[in-house]
């Protein structure tokens, strides 16, 4: 209930601006800022219900009901420790940019403050929503209203901007559209179960094929939003031709989008992909650092110039989340809260200089300080946190990325490959050295403007800034001090659920890697005990994933209960007949025996109730023309593939 | 084990960070009177809370009789630490990172210099800041600044460290910038921070490097010998793919590094930044561009001593790692020279004070280098002292003729500024090395470090022999040597050129002098008479331990004595010159009687030493405890607990022994001494000689003559130059080149425009096509229709051939006929096979996927021909294959 309160609450509130006079700017301000932040209050609530000891959605906040039932979708929302902060960036920084908007708005102030309601609402959705379609709705939602931002309320080349932004995004939308659906109808295939809900597809483990198939289209779509090198040429253009208000959500949350979406459902869908492609990523996550920093250092305009440093900024949490480790995980996390605010306060900080000047070149400011003290010291605050200066926000997400890349899980498996690719710590170096540029970039850009002499007559008498600009300001600035000082309160509530995510993430890769190592073409189902097995049995994750190496997926042994009775009991419906069966049976002693020495010594070891196929019921080594009759057989038979003897071939 | 307590030692950087925030944020409101009192009252407060956890529970039991813990003499075990844990700072997965500091000899040795002088520097600043508009805001900076600095000292593990590492950073970065309105000041700010970057990049890269090989970052899990053995025997591939090239089992240095050595490298690239060595040091003398005291407080006397004590303070790390100590010891020495070299020739007298600091911080990498930690400790301590009095007399300098700092236009101050003149005379002389005072101490020990023995013990722990090793220690002491001949060289021309000699200055300047108050003289008494009295703490076994050698000490406390008691009477007489014109500004007894005091502390410190072993004789009970109360190396000792009670890991017992250096025997001791002194002493007296009379005839011959060395020396060996050319314009341009070409052009007009461009492009022919005739559709659609029709039945075969043995199993594969979904029968696609090379078919089979076996009876090459009948057309395809068949089993 509170979740649909959060998400709603702006739509209504949105449907209220509409009673309002349409020009009153002063009313309609007011009125957008005490919603949002009554919202935000509100939201506070989900930290006070939320139980920091457990990991995955929290039960007590979680939405399932019957939506669009024929279809198998779901209004199914939850909030776990990874979005769970997520959700209060989001209503903490949309009154302050609502606040900020400033002389950047100049009409339409009913439209405007309607647009951003409804944009929290997307946003809000998209970070809550469990339902792959209701997700995609939400996903969709955001565009309109930050469309109208940059097209109505944006600067000269404001059209040129927001086609661009929404056809980038589009594009990556419907590719991810594409997979969704493809997704909808496998699932069905292998359970017979029509449903968009991630966490039952979380379930389903894909061959590797489908797996990369399906990874790219959602890491294309998500890539664009955050953006990844180089798909990223439209943040800056959208980004200086948005008003502030626009500027602030759109760094401050939209770019999270991406970043969230790849943790929240490209990694742990296709997690065989994800791993496989990580270095890859990673690098791009990298080269985006650097990149990113260079091309802010060369930027005559100032909201370029942030623009670009929140490429780079967002390179870390790629890496972070490629690394594949706790700490890189939860410092990618921390990052996307920390540039939350840290880019937020930059665009906001800018937009209160524009609204004076109306330019964004910084040879047009030089000694700012003199004029506005205190409005440059808070933005001198807000740019050392940026920087990545420890003891401020920007440090402890990238020390912990850093950390955790520097300990990257999956560059192990390029250990025979290219140098760059087998070289985590070589990498990590470099990335370490995006530290140097972002002080390099942000440094020069606050010389520009505020040290030196007042360069030009026009900046001599500017106001310092006023009360409204200080309210939206002063939040920023306490945050930026607090996340940096007191980090461990948003730490641990999110270690459990990283924990939990990165235990399944890791069981499923090995099931994963089963089915490749196999040569199999055949997905198959988890039981929700294997992933419930392997968080807890392994609570950090790690150790399994450290076992990848050449040993067996054990929590697949969690199946032998069932399989065990119906083995020897079941008569095989086999094209072959008995053939097959005494081949299964001939190699039965030895594996059930290994297995049923270990379940037994497993304490308290029930068998699990387990319907679905795995690839432990298929021989090794099949020749090549038999494996291809039989695949054939199958599919001329319409044998239902859930049939676990399905697959089963003789010798 | 240590004994450890607690103790809320956060309060002690907590309280100037409270100081900081409430000038920073209220500071503008207040009146300048409330701002000294919160600024120098907060640091007073933590230079208070910290004397009261060294001296009520570091030191144990401190009698007034007896100045010593009952842990003092006896070093090691049982050394008292004080720690305390705020809060869980980072916290994710098997990271831990708690608010934790920790209080042992070394880091109260940092708290005092930095709460102490800096408190000294925060009374000076009220005097030197006081006609300045940004009043709050500067002592905000300087507090904030203290609060970094004890953060850093404080830490009880890297990453807290790194907090205060990059703090003091950005205080200096904010306190160099402090007057933005001019560009340089920004930008040499802007530099300070960003060359100050690149070595916190290096360093954040050996924490990471730490954490990796070690899985903590906190200082006292690293003594655990378990670790350290982990860090020592991994080794690290750094390209394993090299490993070809190289023959088995020999490894070269490059390919395979210990983990501590690269750890180590990673630390002190850090180090090099912080601490302005070579190639990192070209920030510091820009950073002059800040106000005087913050020269004093940040540029010589702490900041940048932070290197020093980061390396100091792991060196359980570094003792694991002799390779990367020769190269620290190295790259120290260079600096001590390569700085003292730029020195000599600069003009303005800030610079010339900033280049003496990178040589002497070059000094004590030296001497972290050779594994005299202490040495370095002491240096530094006596370092902050001399240097913020010279700085601070520079500042008084410059305020007095209102801005001038080129010793050009200076000279003759003696008279003019008196007290600027006997303490700045003071901190040269201990600069300079001249027996007893603090300097000379601190760099003998150096200098005796670089031979002492123990160094030598690292032989067959690095790449380097027993015979190499003593080589590499000579090399340091003759250029550590060279390097404290230059110091007391350019030292004594500054003096000469400011100080001596017929005014040079503007007389209008001259008669409007502007008197230093006294908040800003009293400081500087004090910090001279540190510079006099801090060398006793660590004086050498020589004087007070060898029988006979204490009475030599004495002669030379005797002699120090003298000179200070002449100091103090000429320092009247100028008085009682001056008192004539302004009798406000004299103040008769502010120096004199401190050096009168300071005169009878050596007196008396001479006889005790003396006294010491020779009362054994006469009173033995006496006689001891005189030794017990002023042993040798008094400041060594109380360090050792810090510095060398690590338990060191007992795989390579040589490192262990480095703990105590000062082993080498006292002859060696002396001479190195005597050499010392005469050098420094001929340097003096031609420095003197040289410059008393200020620029004249036989300076300009001599510039001449020496005419290329000496442009290398005034244009600082073109290092900015070089760095310019080499590393800012490279990354400038290709931030352009990537800016205009790959980002504007390649991505955003190629790609991303291109795209859309396509797009349209095709929209534009699809227009074209729609063009309304019902004829050209129809014969568009016959026209896909039959290419559809040949693509979909287009049989397609793949032919696969497996043989075992005799046995050839044969496998194809027809794409068409599944594409239709033909039932098997007449109208199917036939496969054939031709196996025995006679051209006939000799099976045919329906399903193409089935597999087909054939046995031949002779073993050798066999041609099989695959035909496939399309039922369609009637049609034959074939395809040949060879294979060679084994012999049947």
């Amino acid at each position: 209930m509170i979740l649909t309160a959060i998400v709603f609450l702006p739509l209504l509130a949105a449907l209220v601006t509409m009673l309002l006079p349409k020009e009153d700017k002063v009313l309609l301000r007011n009125f957008g800022v005490a919603s949002t932040s009554l919202i935000f209050l509100f939201s506070l609530l989900l930290l006070w219900k939320f139980d920091g000891r457990v990991g995955g959605m929290q039960p007590s906040l979680s939405v399932n009901l019957a939506w669009l039932q024929s279809l198998g979708i779901r209004y199914q929302m939850g909030v776990d420790g990874i979005s769970l902060f997520l959700v209060l960036l989001t209503t903490f920084l949309t009154p302050i940019a609502i606040l900020g908007a400033g002389g950047s708005v100049t009409k339409r102030h009913r439209e405007f403050v309607a647009a951003m309601l409804v944009l929290e609402t997307g946003m809000l959705g998209a970070f809550v929503a469990l339902d792959m379609v209701l997700f995609y709705v939400f996903w969709e939602l955001m565009l309109v209203p930050m469309y109208l931002l940059i097209g109505i309320w944006g600067g000269e080349r404001r059209i040129y901007a927001a086609i661009k932004f929404v056809i980038y995004t589009m594009v990556g939308s419907v590719l991810m559209l594409v997979a969704i659906i493809y997704l909808y109808l496998r699932f069905h295939e292998l359970t017979g179960q029509w449903t968009f809900s991630l966490l039952e597809w979380n379930r389903m483990v894909l061959t590797p094929k489908e797996q990369l198939l399906c990874f790219g289209a959602f890491a294309l779509s998500f890539a664009i939003k955050v953006p990844i090198f180089p798909l990223h040429t439209w943040l800056p253009d959208a980004h200086v031709e948005a008003p502030t208000p626009g500027s602030v959500i759109l760094a401050g949350v939209l770019l999270k989008m991406g970043t969230y979406g790849i943790l929240r459902f490209a990694m742990p869908l296709f997690p065989y992909a994800a791993t496989k492609l990580a270095p890859y990523l990673a690098i791009l996550g990298i080269v985006g650092i650097i990149y990113g920093a260079l091309l802010a250092y060369a930027q005559k305009d100032a909201k370029k110039l942030i623009a670009y440093s929140s490429i780079s900024h967002l390179g870390f949490v790629i890496l972070g989340l490629m690394s594949l480790t706790i700490q890189g995980t939860q410092g990618a996390i921390y990052i996307m809260i920390a540039h939350g605010i840290t880019s937020a306060g930059l665009f906001l900080g800018f937009g209160i200089l524009y609204d004076r000047r109306h330019t964004r070149l910084m040879s047009e400011y030089g000694g700012i300080w003199k004029v506005m003290p205190t409005y440059s010291a808070l933005y001198m605050i807000i740019m050392l946190g940026s920087v990545g200066l420890p003891g401020l926000c920007g440090f402890i997400g990238e020390f912990l990325v850093l950390l955790g890349a520097y300990d990257h899980q999956a560059f192990v498996a390029f250990q025979s490959g290219p140098v760059m690719l087998s070289h985590p710590k070589l990498m990590t170096s470099i990335a370490a050295l995006g530290v140097i540029f972002s002080a390099l970039y942000l440094l020069v850009m606050f010389q520009r403007i505020f040290f030196g002499p007042v360069k030009h007559e026009v900046n001599q008498d500017l106001p310092d800034a006023t009360g409204v600009e200080l309210g939206a300001l002063v939040p920023l600035v306490v945050l930026v001090f607090v996340l940096g000082l007191v980090p461990s309160p948003l730490l641990r509530r999110m270690e459990p659920s990283v924990k939990l995510h990165l235990a399944q993430f890791v069981a499923k890769q090995k099931a994963s890697e089963e089915i490749a190592k196999a040569d199999i073409r055949k997905a198959f189902v988890l039981p929700r005990a294997v992933l419930d097995a392997a968080a807890l049995k392994d609570p950090s994750g790690m150790k399994a994933h450290k076992m990848q190496k050449g040993k067996k997926f054990p929590e697949l042994g969690m199946r032998r209960g069932r399989s065990a009775r119906t083995r020897g009991t079941t008569p095989v419906d086999h094209p072959q007949g008995p053939a097959v069966n005494e081949a299964a049976g001939a190699r039965e002693p030895s594996r059930q025996g290994r297995r049923g020495a270990r379940g037994a010594a497993q304490p308290g070891g029930a068998p699990q109730p387990f319907n679905t196929i795995t690839p432990m019921d298929l021989p090794r080594g099949l020749r090549l023309g038999q494996k291809r009759r039989l695949e054939q057989e199958v599919r001329y038979q319409k044998r239902p593939p859930l049939d676990p003897k399905a697959a089963q071939g003789g010798r | 084990m240590p004994h450890t307590a607690k103790f809320p030692l956060f309060l002690i950087p907590l309280l100037p960070f409270l100081g900081a925030a409430i000038s920073l944020i209220f500071g503008r409101r207040m009146r300048r009177q409330s701002v000294h009192l919160v600024a120098v009252g907060s640091v007073v407060a933590a230079c208070t809370v910290a004397l009261i956890a060294i001296f009520g529970h570091l030191l144990g039991d401190v009698s007034l009789w007896s100045l010593r813990a009952n842990w003092l003499m006896t070093g090691g075990e049982g050394a008292p630490r004080l720690v305390d844990a705020a809060y869980t700072w980072i916290a994710s997965g098997s990271v831990s990172i708690p608010v934790g500091f920790v209080l042992d000899p070394l880091a109260a040795v940092m708290v005092l210099v930095v709460t102490f002088v800096g408190a000294l520097i925060h009374i000076y600043s009220c005097g030197y800041m006081a006609g300045d508009k940004d009043y709050a805001r500067y002592f905000g900076y300087l507090n904030l600044f203290t609060g970094a600095m004890l953060i850093l000292v404080l830490a009880d593990n890297l990453p807290l460290l790194f907090v205060g590492w990059e703090g003091v950073g950005l205080c200096s970065y904010l306190l160099i910038g402090f007057w933005y309105g001019k560009d340089e000041n920004a930008t040499a700010g802007k530099k300070a921070f960003i060359v100050n970057r690149i070595g916190d990049a290096g360093f954040l890269l050996g924490m990471l490097l730490l954490w990796a090989a070690a899985g903590t970052l906190t200082f006292s899990e690293l003594t655990n010998p378990d670790i350290q053995a982990a860090l020592i025997h991994k080794t690290w591939q750094l390209f394993p793919q090299a490993q070809d090239f190289t023959s088995p089992g020999k490894v070269s240095f490059l390919i395979e590094l210990r983990p501590v050595e690269l750890i180590c490298v990673f630390l002190f690239v850090g180090a090099v930044g912080k601490s302005a060595q070579i190639p990192l040091y070209v920030w510091l003398p820009d950073a002059m561009a800040g106000p005087t005291p913050v020269s004093a407080l940040i540029h010589a006397a702490t900041m940048v001593t932070a290197g020093v004590y980061m390396v100091a303070r792991m060196n359980m790390l570094y003792s694991l790692a002799p390779n990367i100590l020769i190269f620290v010891a190295f790259i120290g020495a260079a600096t001590a020279i390569f700085a003292a070299f730029i020195a000599f020739s600069q003009n303005d007298i800030k610079k010339v004070l900033a280049y003496s600091t990178v040589s002497q911080l070059g000094f004590m990498f030296a001497a972290l280098g050779t594994g005299s930690y202490a040495a370095a400790i002491f240096h530094l301590a006596a370092h902050a002292f001399f240097k913020a009095c010279l700085f601070m007399d520079a500042g008084v300098v410059i305020h007095a003729l209102g801005g001038e700092q080129d010793i050009r236009a200076m000279g003759g101050l003696r008279r003019k500024l008196p007290v600027a003149h006997w303490t700045f005379l003071v901190s040269c002389l201990a600069i300079a090395g001249i027996p007893l005072f603090a300097g000379f101490f601190s760099k003998d020990m150096i200098l005796l470090g670089t031979l002492a023995n123990t160094f030598e013990k690292q032989a067959g722990t690095t790449m380097l022999t027993a015979g190499a090793m003593r080589t590499v220690g000579w090399i340091l002491y003759l250029m550590l040597t060279t390097a404290s001949m230059m110091t007391a060289f350019y030292m004594f021309r500054l003096y000469g050129l400011t100080f001596l000699g017929e005014p040079r200055t503007d007389s209008r300047v001259l008669a409007e002098l502007h008197r230093p108050s006294s908040s800003m003289r009293w400081p500087l008494v004090v910090l001279a008479l540190g510079a006099t009295l801090v060398g006793v703490l660590g004086a050498p076994t020589l004087f007070a331990g060898s029988d006979g050698a204490g009475w030599l000490f004495l002669a030379g406390a005797l002699v120090t004595a003298a000179v200070l008691v002449w100091m103090a009477f000429f320092w009247a007489s100028d008085i009682e010159e001056e008192a004539g014109r302004d009798s406000s500004y004299v103040q008769w007894g502010l120096i004199k009687g401190p050096l009168l005091g300071a005169a009878a502390v050596m007196v008396f410190v001479g006889i005790w030493a003396a006294a010491g072993k020779s009362f054994i004789k006469i009173w033995p009970a006496a006689g001891k405890s005189f030794i017990k109360i002023w042993p040798a190396n008094w400041l060594g000792e109380w360090l050792k607990p810090s510095l060398s009670s690590w338990p060191i890991v007992q795989v390579k017992p040589e490192f262990a022994s480095k703990a105590n250096p000062f082993v080498a025997s006292h002859g060696a001791e002396a001479w190195t001494m005597a050499l010392a002194v005469l050098l420094s002493l001929a340097s003096i007296a031609a420095a003197l000689w040289l410059y008393r009379k200020g620029p004249n005839q036989t300076l300009a011959n001599l510039v001449a003559t020496l005419r290329p060395v000496y442009k290398a020396s005034l244009n600082k060996g073109w290092i900015d130059e070089l760095y310019h050319l080499i590393i800012v314009r490279p990354v400038n341009f290709s931030a352009w080149l990537l800016r205009v070409a790959v980002d504007e052009f390649l991505i955003d007009k190629c790609l991303v425009t291109g795209a859309a461009w396509a797009v349209s492009v095709f929209g534009w022919i699809s227009v074209q096509l729609q063009t309304g005739r019902v004829r050209q559709y129809i014969a568009a659609a016959l026209v896909g229709l039959a290419v559809l029709i040949f693509l979909t039945t287009r049989s397609i075969s793949t032919f696969d051939v497996q043989v075992s043995g005799s046995q050839v199993l044969v496998t194809a594969g027809v794409k068409g006929d599944q594409v239709l979904g033909v039932p098997e029968g007449r109208y199917r696609t036939k496969v054939g096979y031709d196996f025995n090379g006679d051209g006939k078919v000799d099976t045919w089979t329906l399903r193409p996927s089935q597999v087909v076996t054939w046995t031949y009876d002779k073993p050798g090459q066999h041609r099989i021909r695959m035909v496939v009948q399309d039922p369609r057309f009637g049609k034959k395809t074939s395809t040949e294959k060879v294979v060679t068949v084994g012999a049947g089993r």
